[in-house]
């Protein structure tokens, strides 16, 4: 599988910030928040509507990336 | 199929077409889609294309199959019908929903992968039997959906993200469709929406099968150097061989052309097709010079758009089976089911 990371059109209910969508393994994509972190799974959020969540299960390596993939993208 | 809806604000100084309607009333719900998806542009187009031709949303069925570029139809056209098919089938869906009401406008939406991987036999098909339609496929070349394989187009020696080649001979659907009869044939590329835009409304307009391919850059998978399906590329390598234009019969012409550069068509509603050729010795009513010409500048690297093809004197699948005026959904149980002894004089006369 490839390296899956990409912002979406889609923006974050709270923030109004653009959701990164990452793909963690084969079938298991989250969305983030990259500014406040709140998360989902990809499926629910966007198909069911489902709200991003403070308490979603995201580790300190995957928000480590979410922070880095924000910062480049936010940088000119 | 996506939950989120855009709020339903109107401002006044909205610009509204003949009908009353506003850009808003041929949009769908938000997309799920990566920013910067070309995907999102053809819908973008689709949406501008119907505003600009006045279609009542109702009489609209938009169709598709499996991929990111089947999701679309989710975000446009919000009042149409629509059904989501399954991968590759979307053509004989389409097929079907046609003879049973030829009254609607037919879109059909497609991938590369839903096209020209597993729905192959499907495409060909349906546009060798003439159904009368609007099919695009939103090619770029992967199978965005399921993570950034090779498709059917991608070409020969294009690379992935993880550097890996393609070893197959790509497909190409709009020589393919030119081979088995569709009798409008258009190429396009998402980063181009004045091209866009008119090729869809002439291909709404079109009584026949429409078909326009448009390279729609993955900006996950697919958007490399390296690719020939990034936005960078297609952009170095794009050859337009025409620019479209559709006029309304009530409005003046504004732009004035060379002689012999333009080309005026008369489209079955009473508009014209203006085609301003950018390269005079391209003849886009001639198909077998439009085979030729796109294997030609494929050869040198060249990727060909605009008006490809169209055959002025198209027909369709229900003028070919010779059914009735009247959509056949409409048709009475009496009209269908005429009796025994209509049935029994259908019978002898195919012996
Ligand atoms: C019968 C079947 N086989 C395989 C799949 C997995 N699958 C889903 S989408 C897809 C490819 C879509 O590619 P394309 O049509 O190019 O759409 P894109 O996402 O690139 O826009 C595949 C193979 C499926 N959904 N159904
Ligand atoms: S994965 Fe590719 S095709 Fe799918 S939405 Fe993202 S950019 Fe578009
Ligand atoms: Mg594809
Ligand atoms: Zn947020």
């Amino acid at each position: 599988m490839e390296p899956f990371h990409a912002f979406l059109t889609h923006t974050c209910g709270h923030c109004r910030t653009p959701l990164l969508r990452l793909g963690l393994s084969e079938n298991n994509d989250i969305v983030v928040c990259p500014v406040c972190l709140k998360a989902g799974a990809f499926d629910e959020v966007l198909e069911e509507g489902v709200e991003l969540s403070d308490g979603y299960d995201v580790s300190d390596d995957t928000k480590r990336l979410v922070r880095r993939l924000w910062a480049e993208r936010a940088a000119p | 199929m996506t939950y989120i809806v855009k709020p339903r604000l109107r401002h006044p100084a909205l610009p509204v077409n003949k009908l009353g309607f506003t850009h808003r009333d041929y949009e769908g719900t938000v997309s799920t889609l990566c920013a910067g998806c070309g995907h999102d542009s053809i819908s973008a187009a689709i949406i501008q294309a119907c505003f600009e031709l006045a279609i009542e949303p109702h009489r609209v069925a938009k169709l598709s199959g499996i991929g990111c570029s089947s999701k679309t139809p989710t975000y446009f056209l919000g009042q149409s019908h629509g059904f989501n098919s399954v991968h590759g089938r979307m053509p004989s869906v389409l097929t079907g929903a046609n003879l049973a009401n030829k009254d609607l406008i037919y879109l059909g939406v497609s991938g590369d992968g839903d096209s020209a991987s597993i729905g192959l036999g499907q495409f060909v098909h349906c546009i060798r039997r003439g159904v009368n339609m609007v099919y695009i496929t939103e090619n770029n070349g992967v199978y965005g959906l399921t993570k950034g394989q090779f498709s059917a187009t991608a070409d020969k020696g294009s690379k992935s993200k993880g550097g890996a080649s393609n070893m197959d001979t790509a497909l190409d659907l709009a020589s393919m469709a030119l081979m088995v009869g569709a009798s409008f044939v258009g190429r396009s590329f998402s980063g181009d929406k004045e091209q866009m835009v008119p090729l869809i409304m002439a291909a709404m307009r079109h009584p026949g099968p429409a078909f326009i391919d448009i390279v729609s850059p993955c900006v996950a998978f697919n958007n490399h150097a390296g690719s020939t399906k990034a936005y960078d590329f297609v952009r170095a390598h794009n050859e337009a061989v025409n620019s479209l234009d559709i006029m309304e019969p009530r409005n003046p012409i504004t732009v004035e052309y060379a002689p012999g550069t333009t080309e005026e068509v008369a489209l079955h509603d009473g508009s014209t097709l203006r085609l301003a050729k950018l390269d005079a010795s391209y003849d886009p009513h001639d198909r077998i010079m439009a085979m030729a010409y796109l294997q030609a500048k494929a050869a040198k690297g060249e990727f060909v758009t605009g008006l490809i093809y169209m055959d002025r004197q198209a027909g369709d699948l229900h003028a070919n089976l010779g059914t009735v005026d009247a959509p056949l959904n409409s048709l009475s149980e009496k009209e269908l089911c005429p009796g025994a002894k209509a049935l029994d004089g259908f019978n002898t006369s195919h012996r």
